[in-house]
């Protein structure tokens, strides 16, 4: 849908339903291309209508706190060992 | 033993040592996760790496590994694992798509989402938001957030199109969210500041 407000000054023939579906997610998840990450940006800088800047903000401090906030634990000693016994057994 | 089995065994070994074994912590981290008990994620850990090591004359060089063993790991827990053990109750998949098709926590979402007032306690909250989701949410937002997957590792690895990836990160993220925030609330931060 493209963009009507006279105020806006997002660009025109906006694809907002690939923006906020497509683009976005892969700019939160890191894989969106170069292209995608320079046309998602410019939209939502001068898109005065525009909700993805305030989701994408939004999700990426929800996928911080997952990755930051997540206990990881360390595979106890006794697993590695007998996977390592595994390993130098005849089993394979 | 033949030298050439010798030679298959030792380049097989040296394949487990170098790209098996340094992915050791992150299967165990899934394996916990999706089992919510220490001792079943060692024997799923153990079971995964003993078919690895089975199947080991199977994995290309130069291919993701890690991916290769998640696979095989996902495999276990639904077709053998899984059918063992007594599940947890979890939060319905329609319960989850009631909140996700509600869309109530968008009208309180702050553009300054701040994260620092409750960094310090949060590592518990958000393990208990990530345990609340149905195991096919928890499996992909781990695969996702935690382990770095692409869209196209995950969706080799869980065996479903790239869409379905997409769309399920998305609904784990809704309910993800909508958890955090109240919890973010109940610490004292306000999302309107």
């Amino acid at each position: 849908m493209k963009c009507t407000d006279k105020d806006c000054h997002c660009p025109a023939g906006v694809d907002r339903s690939r923006l906020r579906d497509e683009i976005m997610p892969r700019i939160i998840d890191g894989q969106a291309s170069n292209d995608e990450e320079k046309y998602f940006f410019e939209v939502v800088e001068k898109c005065v209508h525009c909700e993805c800047k305030e989701k994408c903000t939004e999700q990426l401090a929800i996928k911080f706190l997952l990755k930051n906030n997540l206990k990881r634990l360390k595979v106890p000693d006794d697993l590695r060992q007998s996977i390592r016994a595994a390993m130098n057994s005849d089993f394979y | 033993m033949n030298k050439a089995s010798l030679n298959n065994r030792e380049e097989a070994t040296r394949i487990f040592e170098e790209e098996m074994l340094p992915h050791l912590d992150a299967m165990y981290n899934f394996a916990f996760h999706i089992t919510f008990n220490e001792d079943d994620a060692k024997d799923l850990v153990q079971e995964t790496f003993l078919k690895a090591l089975r199947f080991i004359h199977s994995f290309k060089t130069g291919t993701n590994a890690k991916a290769w063993l998640f696979k095989i790991l996902k495999n276990h827990f639904i077709n053998d694992f899984r059918r063992k053990s007594k599940e947890p109750a979890l939060v319905g998949y329609h319960e989850v798509e009631t909140i996700y098709n509600a869309d109530e926590a968008p009208q309180e979402v702050s553009k300054s989402f701040k994260t620092e007032p409750f960094n310090e306690n949060i590592g518990d909250e958000v393990t208990k938001a990530l345990n609340h989701l149905p195991v096919e949410f928890k499996v992909i937002i781990i695969l996702c957030d935690l382990e770095g997957f692409t869209y196209e590792e995950m969706s080799k690895i869980l065996d479903i199109p790239i869409g379905t990836v997409r769309s399920r990160l998305h609904r784990a993220r809704a309910v993800l969210r909508e958890r955090l925030i109240k919890y973010a609330a109940s610490m004292g931060y306000n999302s309107k500041e």
